[in-house]
């Protein structure tokens, strides 16, 4: 059977090996007959229906032989972190009904009733990690084909290759990795060790990593533990996205690359276009550390005024717009919306930022309340009313990858603690800041900016 | 100041905890304002405080407190 996602099965690559876990490895030949008879097990349950998935992911070989069994059989699937707590899950199966629930080796059907879902519709991605539920982005199979061909177009993937998924599946980057490798019938090693673990340098050294992947918090993490000393002759390459890296953490980076015959592709992406929509090709990144370069092949990248009309001069600030096979269908946020799409292939991005002379772009800011926490986009207002749905009066503010709960009522401790269960991350990851009143705009909005003025500096 | 008082000082600072907090079997990873980011944080500190270059693996060590002087130990600072 052809595989959907390259227009060819996976059994052409044959004996090479495809997913590589601590415990375990299967070859292409062996994962395309897992697909199949995975396949034909959901098939006995659901006949013929079209059911809508939730597809708790992890990164498994299980987790990717669910993964792509959808994606074969045109199973439109909702991928969800397999971390996600189970009240997330439960929110996300009140808000779209799907038919079944599928995790590792268990499948739960829970409705035979056939949703109304538009023939295009391949996978539905969260757009925040942090908050669950919400918005989900509807990518289409050809949203997945095109984005991997394009990144195809510019990374030095080759068949024999092995890359290190340090990126979680559930998320676009990761995903793509995953993609990317699979069309080219490399192999992609999965591992739940963190660089934390002796054993994660061990696995550098020892399992013939071609390329890494990886988020500034991660990259920066690499490099306070001395990644640049150490020898590495089977890696050729390293790809940086989700978010801006420090300059200063990109030049180490690239002076790295540049001493050990290695390269470093700088890129900019986001969900709502599959993964990718711009990289800065190796050769650059040393002369222009802050850039995100030029679209990816067959994309289009310009600058918008306020009132939407394209920017001709180099180094005039606007937003940036996105054009390409891989714009999302469109936002979700119920079963009803499943059902027909009108995408635009345009995608404005909340990205400020403009082009220099040479047509490669800087980004300078962004315009929405959007902050990167570990890697996951996390909206200040999600997470400011998720909060105060709970009772808590707060204002949420933070730059970069810091976020700042702001409270009045002196209960930062409590508000702390649950911001971190309800967020999932480390105490580390929130600041508490106690106001004595909010600083307002004069139409009695909320003065964000005066907010975030008045932290301590090293808050 | 004497070397002893001089690593409480750095944990107390990069970790945001009390000086009684700070014995030698105290562990990364087990109370939560001790985890990997703060851990690098730790890292950074020690370096300045005592002059020295550690490498991945010491880094990765250090998970208590008492391993972290035997580490520094390593580069001739004496506790």
């Amino acid at each position: 059977m052809s595989f959907p996602l390259f227009n060819r099965s996976l059994d052409q690559f044959g004996a090479n090996p495809a997913l590589i876990s601590d415990a375990d490895s299967i070859t292409y030949a062996g994962l395309q007959k897992r697909v199949d008879q995975r396949i034909n097990e959901w098939q006995l349950r659901v006949g013929s229906l079209r059911p809508l998935v939730i597809l708790r992911m992890a990164n498994t070989i299980n987790s990717v032989v669910n993964y792509l069994a959808c994606l074969q059989a045109h199973y439109p699937c909702i991928v969800v972190n397999s971390n996600a707590r189970d009240e997330v899950v439960a929110a996300i199966v009140q808000q779209f009904s799907p038919n079944v629930l599928i995790e590792e080796g268990s499948f739960r059907l829970l409705s035979q009733q056939q949703l109304n879902l538009a023939a295009e519709l391949g996978i539905l991605l969260s757009t925040s990690g942090s908050t669950g539920s919400q918005q989900f982005v509807a990518l289409s199979m050809q949203n997945l084909i095109a984005n991997t061909r394009s990144i195809l177009a510019y990374l030095p993937i080759e068949n024999n290759d092995v890359t290190l998924a340090s990126l979680p599946f559930s998320y676009s980057y990761g995903l793509s990795v995953l993609h990317t490798h699979l069309a080219m019938g490399a192999g992609v090693r999965l591992t739940d060790l963190t660089v934390m673990d002796k054993g994660f340098w061990t696995l550098l050294k020892e399992a013939n990593i071609a390329s890494l992947n990886g988020v500034p918090s991660w990259y920066e993490m690499l490099l306070r533990l001395r990644f640049e000393r150490k020898v590495l002759p089977d890696l050729r390459y390293l790809t940086q996205a989700g978010g801006k890296l420090a300059e200063s953490m990109v030049v180490k980076l690239a002076d790295y690359a540049d001493h050990h015959n290695k390269q470093l592709f700088v890129m900019y992406g986001q969900t709502e276009a599959t993964a990718r929509m711009a990289y800065l090709p190796a050769d650059k990144v040393a002369a222009k550390p802050g850039s995100i370069g030029q679209a990816i092949p067959n994309g289009q990248l310009a600058i918008i005024n306020e009132v939407g009309e394209s920017i001709h001069n180099a180094r005039e600030i606007g937003e940036l717009v996105y054009q390409g096979p891989n714009v999302m269908l469109g936002y979700v946020n119920n079963h009803e919306g499943l059902a027909s799409f009108s995408p635009s292939h345009t995608l404005r991005t909340g990205d400020i930022g403009y082009f220099d002379e040479e047509g490669d772009f800087f980004i300078t800011g962004r315009l929405k309340r959007i902050i990167k926490l570990f890697g996951e986009r996390c909206s200040l207002d999600e997470v400011e009313f998720a909060l105060m749905q709970s009772g808590f009066d707060v204002r949420c503010v933070g730059k970069d990858d810091e976020l700042v709960i702001c409270c009045t009522s002196g209960q930062c401790d409590a508000i702390k603690q649950y911001a971190i269960q309800l967020l999932r991350v480390p105490p580390k990851a929130i600041t508490m800041h106690e106001v004595k009143e909010w600083p307002l705009l004069t139409n009695g909005k909320t003065d964000y900016t005066a907010l975030y003025d008045q932290l301590p500096v090293n808050a | 100041m004497d070397n002893n008082a001089k690593i409480k000082q750095v944990f107390c600072q990069a970790l945001g905890i009390q000086p009684e907090q700070v014995t030698d079997d105290l562990t990364y990873n087990t109370i939560e304002q001790w985890d990997s980011t703060a851990h690098m944080i730790l890292v950074a500190e020690l370096e300045d405080s005592f002059d020295v270059m550690l490498d991945t693996d010491d880094i990765i060590d250090m998970s208590t407190v008492g391993k972290a002087k035997e580490i520094l130990a390593k580069y001739d600072i004496q506790f």
